[in-house]
């Protein structure tokens, strides 16, 4: 017995100190500058005032910018965006702002929405989102119901680490504050890191890969939907509905030699009109946009296959803000847009080096 | 289940209690069905090796057992009855019966073994011949559970220990979950002297195994797994670095491989220690070793002892080696003869070990030039002998001494670089590599260490060895907990919870972005 109360005692000292270190540390990640802290009190602030929610991950947190959108449409609009944030996370971030913002526009990132794959994730997007929420309830809440077990000691980490950042950042005073009035989540693109390697076409071998990796088999895409995602986006569409606020689906353009390498996406882009006229959204493909090589090159304007640059990114987000005045002023944006991606490929600045390679390899 | 994932914890957390509060005499039943929980985590499919494996040893040596009941009580029986030859031939008969029973279950367990083991090379002819691959997955720790079972039935058969007559004993010999991974490889007679006795819950025991877990768990997720992109650059990038980055790599390579193995070692033993059962040790400071032949007496000593008794012996005292010591002896001499029968069963050894490893050439070869080192140390015994009497030198000196350890462990590194590389020609081509860029003299520090762009990491690292190295100088004279339990319990747990706080800050992102695959759970 004298064994076992030892043994008790000591296991208690152990768990107390560690959770009363772990909670310290974990209390500063989640409530003093760390940027998911900011942004909850920044959005707190602007409550009651934005009217346009951006959401999606990464691609939607670097290609939306939310200043220019409010100057070009007039409105207040909010990025949500977040790196790797998982459909689960926008639906949870949308319910946070739907009741308290008169939104009337939620535009969503829909590129890698439907296929967020939660068996092979170490729970990092949800690791991600957990900060954000605004209370500690709904953190808890969205914890447990989504981030597997296993993942809890990563969780853990991630948040040791993160509020030990936080805190070097605070004694030194280098943490980067929100901007007030500015909406962007710190993420900063360059032009510099548009020029990656693997984006220039000079490099053949490159090339050589790409037509070689070319795939056109449909099933890879639908073969890739998460049902657990596509319910999520109805329910999300159905909210969004129900309060009268438009919802918009964006495709955030990728590189040419993204999409000259995937034959799926005619497939998805049939997809997404058939479910935009299903549940009354709008759907814009920017991979299709007439003259996209002229303006979104595949050497300045992006920082990987996916992700816009900053430059790419502020002429992305006028081309969108042309498309939503148009459309909200009644006007046909068809002819904006290629009808396939066939068509749009025959437009690409590279066509012509890709047809060469390809009739090499064959 | 990885015993750096969180579910690990979670059985831990859950069997330190049941295996306490249940009667004491049903003990080892927990201690089997969590092995059987744990070993099924990596599929259930998986059991079935391991229930094979069992079978055939629980049947093989409880026949051995009664056929030496049966003859002892016959022999009683018929005492004045028959004659010397009589019992000489029952007894032969005896032996050979026992002895096909034995070979019947080695060859049935080893030969499992090696379709395992050959099975990813002929995948890799089928593949490059365009035929279909077999697609089998090589139960986990096959390699280590096999060789204590074949251990188990040659003693039983050398009747060093009495069959165990519950065939749910030696499934849980078998299948032990600390051990099945990646060993220690354990003596039936030791272990079940251990798993089955009763075990009350000591504050000793609790604490002492508590701590050797989070200190296991340190070696390996921040010093194993921080060195491990460091380590993989290195061989896949050997051709751009200098002949010094090099150097410092072989011997970077061994500690890593050290700290990932050895980290791994003290966290069974750690969980095993809170449970009140003592495993065998695998490690004994090799770094410290004087001699080739020492140091793999104080690495992976349970593999180590295994070949020595099991292989080893058998060969060395076989017919074969009998004749062959006769005729060296005839013509060189009795030392020769000695010698000659060494060498034979040093190349036996190390080719098994070789080959148990992998059956591929880079292991056999690494297998190979260790026993060939070591046969030539024994030939040139005397030699040294004589130069280091003409050179007079103190071989008790604690600078010889230095100088030893400083060459075993270059010798050990350089060796290791053959079976790391994964290639044959990149084990060569690395070594070769570091004399043909020893001219191009690296300008910085991060020339010479590549991998300390981030310089957390590598303070993190160079402290934790410093640590380790304490530790071995502490632990020649007593074991290191022995001091640290001198220490008040509130600052015991400080120094815990920075530990477990250094492996999650540290560990856990490397282990995400790398894997934290234990190395030696490959083989």
């Amino acid at each position: 017995m004298h064994s076992f109360k030892k043994c008790l005692v000591s296991l208690l000292v152990f768990c107390l100190i560690l959770s009363t270190f772990s909670a310290v540390i974990i209390y500063i990640f989640l409530n003093t500058e760390s940027a998911p802290y900011q942004d909850i009190v920044l959005r707190n602030k602007l409550a009651g005032t934005i009217d346009t929610l951006l959401l999606g991950s990464s691609e939607g947190q670097v290609a939306f910018k939310s200043t220019l959108i409010d100057e070009e449409l007039g409105v207040k609009s909010y990025n949500l965006c977040g790196s790797a944030c998982p459909p689960s996370g926008i639906k949870a971030l949308l319910e946070e702002e739907i009741d308290r913002n008169p939104l009337k526009t939620v535009i969503i990132d829909i590129g890698s929405f439907l296929h967020y794959d939660y068996t092979d994730s170490v729970s990092e997007g949800e690791i991600k989102v957990i900060p954000r929420l605004s209370n500690n309830s709904k953190k808890l809440k969205y914890m447990f119901e989504n981030v597997w077990i296993n993942n809890y000691s990563y969780l853990y980490a991630t948040y040791m680490n993160n509020g030990i950042s936080t805190l070097k950042n605070l004694i030194f005073g280098s943490y980067i504050p929100v901007v007030t009035g500015k909406t962007e989540m710190n993420l900063i693109t360059t032009d510099e890191e548009a020029a990656v390697k693997d984006l220039s076409l000079n490099n053949t071998e490159i090339l050589k890969n790409y037509v070689q990796d070319k795939t056109t088999d449909e099933k890879d895409f639908f073969g890739k939907i998460e049902l657990k995602n596509y319910e999520l986006l109805k329910e999300m569409i159905k909210m969004c509905k129900s309060r009268n606020i438009q919802v918009v689906l964006v495709f955030i353009p990728a590189t040419e030699s993204r999409i000259w390498t995937n034959g799926n996406f005619e497939t998805e882009k049939e997809f997404y009109y058939s479910f935009a006229k299903d549940y009354n959204c709008i759907y814009l493909d920017f991979n299709l946009m007439k003259e996209k090589g002229k303006y979104l090159s595949d050497k300045t304007s992006f920082k990987d296959h996916f992700h816009l640059s900053e430059s790419g990114s502020k002429v992305f987000t006028k081309c969108l803000c042309n498309v939503l005045i148009k459309i909200r002023s009644g006007e046909d944006i068809s002819d904006m847009f290629y009808d396939s991606y066939d068509e749009a490929i025959k437009h690409f600045e590279y066509y012509e080096i890709y047809q060469s390679m390809l009739k090499e390899q064959n | 289940m990885s015993l750096t994932s969180t579910y690990f914890i979670i059985f831990m957390l859950i069997l330190i209690p049941v295996y306490y509060l249940v009667p004491k005499k049903v003990q080892w039943c927990v201690l089997l069905a969590a092995s059987l929980i744990f070993y099924c985590f990596g599929g259930w499919t998986n059991l079935f090796y391991v229930i094979f494996t069992s079978l055939t040893a629980f049947a093989s040596t409880v026949i051995m057992d009664k056929l030496s009941d049966e003859q002892k009580a016959y022999l009683k029986e018929n005492k004045e009855s028959l004659t010397k030859e009589q019992k000489k031939s029952y007894k032969e008969a005896v032996k050979k019966k026992r002895k096909a029973y034995m070979l019947a279950a080695v060859i049935l367990n080893i030969a499992l073994l090696c379709f395992f083991k050959f099975l990813t090379p002929v995948n890799s002819i089928l593949e490059a011949k365009s035929f279909n691959t077999l697609n089998v997955i090589i139960p986990l720790g096959i390699s280590y559970y096999t060789l204590q079972t074949v251990g188990y039935i040659v003693d039983v058969y050398w009747n060093n220990v009495k069959a165990e007559k519950n065939y749910f004993k030696v499934l849980l010999f078998v299948s032990f979950f600390p051990q099945v991974t990646q060993g220690p490889i354990s003596d039936f007679k030791q272990l079940s002297a251990e798993l089955f006795t009763e075990h009350e819950l000591t504050y000793k025991n609790y604490s002492w195994g508590f701590q050797r877990l989070i200190w296991g768990f340190f070696k390996k997720m921040v010093i194993a797994n921080l060195m491990l992109p460091y380590v993989k650059d290195l061989f896949e990038n050997y051709n751009t670095y200098s002949g010094l980055t090099l150097f410092i790599g072989i011997f970077v390579v061994m500690v890593q491989l050290y700290a990932d193995f050895s980290g791994y070692m003290d966290i069974v033993c750690g969980a095993c220690e809170m449970l009140g059962i003592r495993l065998a040790e695998n490690f004994n400071r090799p770094f410290f070793s004087k001699s080739l032949s020492e140091f793999w007496r104080r690495w992976h000593i349970t593999l180590g002892a295994w070949f020595k008794k099991y292989v080893f012996f058998t060969v060395a005292t076989s017919r074969f080696a009998n004749s062959l010591s006769v005729k060296v002896k005839n013509k060189f001499g009795t030392d020769a003869g000695e010698k000659a029968v060494s060498t034979v069963a040093l190349l036996a050894i190390w080719f098994s070990i070789g080959v148990w490893h992998s059956v591929n050439l880079p292991f056999i070869l690494w297998g190979l030039l260790n026993g060939i080192i070591m046969i030539i140390s024994v030939w040139l015994e005397p030699v040294y002998a004589t130069v280091k009497n003409k050179l007079h030198i103190n071989d008790k000196s604690k600078v010889w001494k230095l100088f030893q350890m400083a060459r075993t462990f270059t010798l050990v590194s350089a060796l290791e670089v053959f079976s790391d590389a994964g290639a044959l020609k990149d084990g060569t081509g690395y070594l070769l590599q570091i004399f043909k860029s020893a001219m191009n003299v690296p300008k910085s520090f991060t020339q010479i260490f590549p991998y300390v762009e981030n310089k957390t990491y590598f303070v993190m690292i160079f402290v934790g060895l410093l640590f380790i190295f304490i530790i071995s100088l502490i632990n020649r004279k007593k074991n290191v907990r022995f001091y640290f339990n001198k220490l008040p319990m509130i600052i015991r747990a400080i120094i815990l919870v920075g530990l477990v706080c250094a492996n999650f800050a540290f560990g856990m992102t490397e282990m995400m972005r790398n894997g934290g695959d234990f190395l030696y759970a490959q083989f």
